[in-house]
């Protein structure tokens, strides 16, 4: 999900979790979603730049890397067959 | 905001810098850093800090959890604990660093003296085993022994030594080694002490995820066991020697000749 926040602009922490409040997707409290950030940062899947912007202090903006989207895509996929077999078994479940 | 938030939001991030101990320290700076801009920023919007600070989570569930996501596995696996033999060369090194001057440089006085003649004979014998005489000596005569020989007297620069020499083994056990997540031993071995929900793990730095890696994180450390073990060995065998050494005038047969 935050892969997907910052796929077409770059982010800053608290962005993304005002991001995550409002599509419900922010089911713990909002420092869980910094620990997923500095992993994300780790593997390459985001990279992250500081900026003096802040009206409280420098931020740290995140943007996806060519590996990120690589790994976005394939979560994709594999979401949409994971959730096409459920359909599918839900269906039979019907008839 | 108010003197009282703004001391909360500074205890709040120190706890938070305290569960993060054995991460790279410029990590550290940067998590602790980002997390102050968010809070400032939420609490400059909604104006309460206790609900921001309550909102953001337990701070030693917050650093614990960066910390675990941090180190290599996938979630779900066990954070992979560096192996027994890795931690006691990391323990040994330490060893080394903290007791070795204790043990090596009054033997090796001993063997400069004995070898060159520079302070006569009774300068030959290690500092601690003459020390060692001299309180035998005054118990056995406090307990009614007489006609004992008198112990050979300690210099003055051998009592600073041996000052030295245990004030060193303190100050590295007490203050550079304790409450620090990566001693001396545990850098050179490539270790990292880490605080994961409340238990200490200690990981290989290499495991731990960092982006881009640093220089040779992920390089063996191997030449450090090959100085550290015989050293070790012979630190071990050097304080069996010096133990007994410094028992044995205690015996009233050594003592009375």
């Amino acid at each position: 999900m935050i892969l997907n926040l910052v796929r077409n602009e770059a982010l800053y922490g608290y962005a993304i979790v005002r991001e995550l409040k409002e599509r419900g997707g922010l089911v713990a409290g909002e420092g869980t979603v910094y620990p997923v950030l500095r992993r994300l940062e780790a593997d390459g899947l985001v990279s992250s730049a500081w900026s003096d912007e802040g009206p409280a202090g420098p931020r740290k903006y995140y943007r996806i890397t060519a590996e990120g989207r690589a790994f976005r895509e394939r979560a994709l996929t594999e979401w949409e067959t994971v959730a096409g077999a459920m359909d599918e078994l839900g269906g039979k479940g019907d008839r | 905001m108010t003197q009282a938030e703004h001391a909360d939001i500074t205890r709040y991030l120190a706890k938070v810098r305290r569960g993060l101990r054995g991460l790279p320290p410029g990590d550290v700076d940067d998590t602790i850093e980002e997390i102050r801009t968010h809070l400032y920023e939420e609490v400059g919007e909604r104006g309460d800090a206790a609900a921001v600070l309550r909102d953001f989570g337990d701070p030693v569930e917050v650093a614990s959890e960066i910390v675990e996501r941090r180190v290599r596995p996938d979630e779900g696996r066990c954070v992979p604990q560096a192996s027994l033999g890795r931690r006691y060369s990391a323990w040994a090194t330490d060893v080394v660093i903290g007791l070795g001057p204790m043990l090596l440089v009054p033997t090796a006085l001993t063997f400069s003296t004995l070898a060159g003649g520079l302070h006569g004979a009774d300068a030959a014998m290690p500092v601690w085993i003459q020390m060692s005489e001299h309180v035998a000596h005054g118990w056995l005569t406090a307990l009614g022994y007489e006609g004992l020989p008198a112990p050979a007297a300690v210099s003055t620069w051998q009592w600073a030594l041996a000052a030295v020499l245990v004030g060193w083994a303190v100050f590295y056990w007490m203050a550079l080694r304790r409450s620090h997540s990566a001693s001396v031993g545990m850098w050179m071995t490539g270790l990292r002490g880490i605080r994961v929900n409340d238990d200490r793990v200690v990981v290989r730095e290499r495991d731990i995820a960092q982006s881009p890696a640093p220089l040779g994180a992920g390089r063996g450390r191997w030449w450090i066991l090959v100085a550290a073990i015989p050293t070790g060995c012979l630190c071990i065998l050097l304080l069996i020697y010096y133990v007994w050494m410094c028992v044995e005038p205690f015996l009233p047969p050594r003592i009375l000749g």
